[in-house]
């Protein structure tokens, strides 16, 4: 890694200032290479054209969900406003663009948290380069990708947290039964506002290690909690569906997450072994 | 409802229930829980992304009953992962909404497979939501009912399923529908074999297979777990 990637690196790491942030995530993400002219605006043409909406099945599951994103912003409040429309038009332009990944529960809360920092159009790219990098897969119709790393994540519990990956197993919880809900909404809907957007910085510099990281870090925070005080899965879920916000404030969680040793590199091994692994029909 | 407990002393230790609720996206799924688990209706409820899981207890006669809730989400994209949730359940709860007619097919499919792949004794709750839209008496439309009442209910007696209109938002009928469930299911027999009907877990698969038969689903009658529950 050349030195100046090394010290950007760090300095996200400590978190993007947040008057600096639209810029920074639309650099980071890659948004200005993969930008097209004129693409965003003929494709918000086309969605807007009432025989595509009639057409697309995402667009009615679309529909259903614009007025439950992010429901208290005061962006997103107001029936038919601003933010609901500029939700609509970048969803539906995004179905359009890559008909296979369509819509997919979880990204409204994606594409809600980049209108709050960037107008539609950069905002479209940004989703763009998460979707495609970050993100690859996570999004695609068959969950393949979600499931395999609910098994990476498994595997990795097991090795960083044993005593906690003991417990899980011991009431069947297994990551998928959360890992849906952090990794779909990039922690949007798990983590205080401001830890969520830390974790978003991380994203764009580190890539997926970044939200496996994020993940055990706030198993690590809660771990003595969800042993000593979670007996059974009726207490342990809730917990980690609902995290109280109290111990998740940015620095804590961040700190703790870039002490766990994962490099990059591990999670291709993982995923691929793991793949293979579903592929065999062994997990 | 259920008959009274045979086993002398009135049971303090709630039994568990594990109930599942499927249903099309956006039907009032999560509404109707959170109206029975917390007596509240949020207009906008945030999509569920995987599954939400919540617990509330209820009183049936001189027993208690915890529900352990898994409320999953409604996007067909999700549909692969609802094995894992309803699985071991002893419960369900189908959802469909009644102005719309396509969540009904979705709600009959739901329950086919059930009843293909889910436990043979569970007991499945057919629950038409948002009630209030069509009934004059919360300023809603009988103009907007896409669903006859005839024809949901018909289903639900041809497939042997409880039947219910109710409405998260004003609350009508939600809890008789998890009432209705509670008595419906073999509470004694669960209190008879916790072990093996609490879980329902008959050699259940799973991330925790091998750990399967997890013997502890009572254990948190006990003081300290009691604190970190619902209360009711």
């Amino acid at each position: 890694m050349p030195p100046s990637r090394r010290r950007l690196k760090k300095l996200v790491h400590k978190g993007v200032p947040h008057a600096m942030r639209a810029a920074a995530w639309f650099r980071l993400a890659g948004a200005h290479d993969r930008l097209e002219e004129g693409r965003y605006a003929a494709l918000a043409a086309e969605a807007a054209d009432p025989a595509t909406a009639a057409a697309n099945p995402f667009f009615d599951i679309i529909e259903r969900d614009l007025h439950r994103c992010f429901p208290n912003h005061v962006l997103f409040c107001t029936p038919g406003g601003e933010g609901q429309q500029a939700l609509r038009e970048v969803l539906r332009a995004y179905a359009l663009f890559n008909p296979t990944v369509g819509y997919c529960q979880g990204l409204g809360m994606v594409a809600g948290t980049l209108l709050m920092l960037l107008e539609r159009e950069r905002a479209f790219w940004v989703l763009v380069c998460l979707l495609e990098t970050p993100c690859k897969g996570l999004y695609d119709p068959d969950l393949l990708q979600l499931k395999t790393d609910a098994i990476v994540f498994d595997r990795l519990l097991a090795k960083k947290l044993p005593r906690l990956a003991r417990h899980f197993c011991a009431n069947d919880v297994s990551a998928l039964m959360f890992i849906t809900q952090w990794f779909l909404t990039i922690f949007t809907t798990s983590l205080p506002w401001p830890s969520a957007l830390r974790v978003w910085d991380m994203l764009l510099v580190d890539g997926p290690k970044a939200i496996f990281r994020i993940g055990l870090a706030v198993l690590m925070i809660g771990k003595r909690h969800l042993i000593k005080a979670c007996p059974t899965n009726a207490e342990i879920l809730p917990w980690i569906l609902h995290v109280p916000t109290e111990h998740l404030q940015p620095d804590a969680v961040v700190f703790v997450a870039l002490g766990i040793e994962l490099r990059a590199s591990d999670i291709v091994k993982m995923r691929l072994s793991a793949s293979k692994a579903q592929l065999a029909g062994l997990v | 409802m259920a008959s009274s407990s045979s086993a002398g002393a009135p049971n303090a230790k709630p039994i568990q229930v594990k109930l599942v609720l499927l249903g099309e996206a956006a039907v009032g799924k999560s509404s109707l829980v959170l109206r029975f688990v917390n007596n509240e209706f949020q207009e906008n409820k945030e999509p569920t992304i995987g599954a939400a899981f919540l617990t509330q207890r209820c009183k049936l006669e001189d027993k208690i009953i915890k529900f352990e809730i898994w409320d999953t989400a409604g996007q067909e994209r999700f549909h692969s992962l609802a094995p894992m949730y309803y699985r071991n359940a002893q419960a369900a709860i189908v959802a469909y909404d009644v102005t719309k007619a396509a969540s009904l097919e979705k709600a009959m499919n739901w329950v086919e497979e059930l009843k293909r792949q889910a436990n043979r004794d569970m007991v499945i709750a057919l629950v038409g939501n948002k009630l209030d839209l069509v009934s004059a008496s919360h300023g809603g439309d009988e103009a907007v009912r896409k669903v006859p009442v005839a024809q949901a209910r018909a289903y639900a007696d041809e497939h042997g399923l409880l039947f219910f209109e109710a409405s998260a938002k004003t609350g009508d009928n939600v809890l008789e529908v998890f009432t209705d469930i509670a008595g419906k299911i073999p509470l004694d027999h669960l209190l008879a074999h916790p072990h093996r009907g609490a879980g329902g877990r008959g050699g259940a698969g799973g991330a925790g297979a091998g750990a399967g038969n997890r013997v502890d689903l009572l254990r948190d009658g006990a003081p300290r777990a009691d604190n970190a529950s619902c209360a009711c």
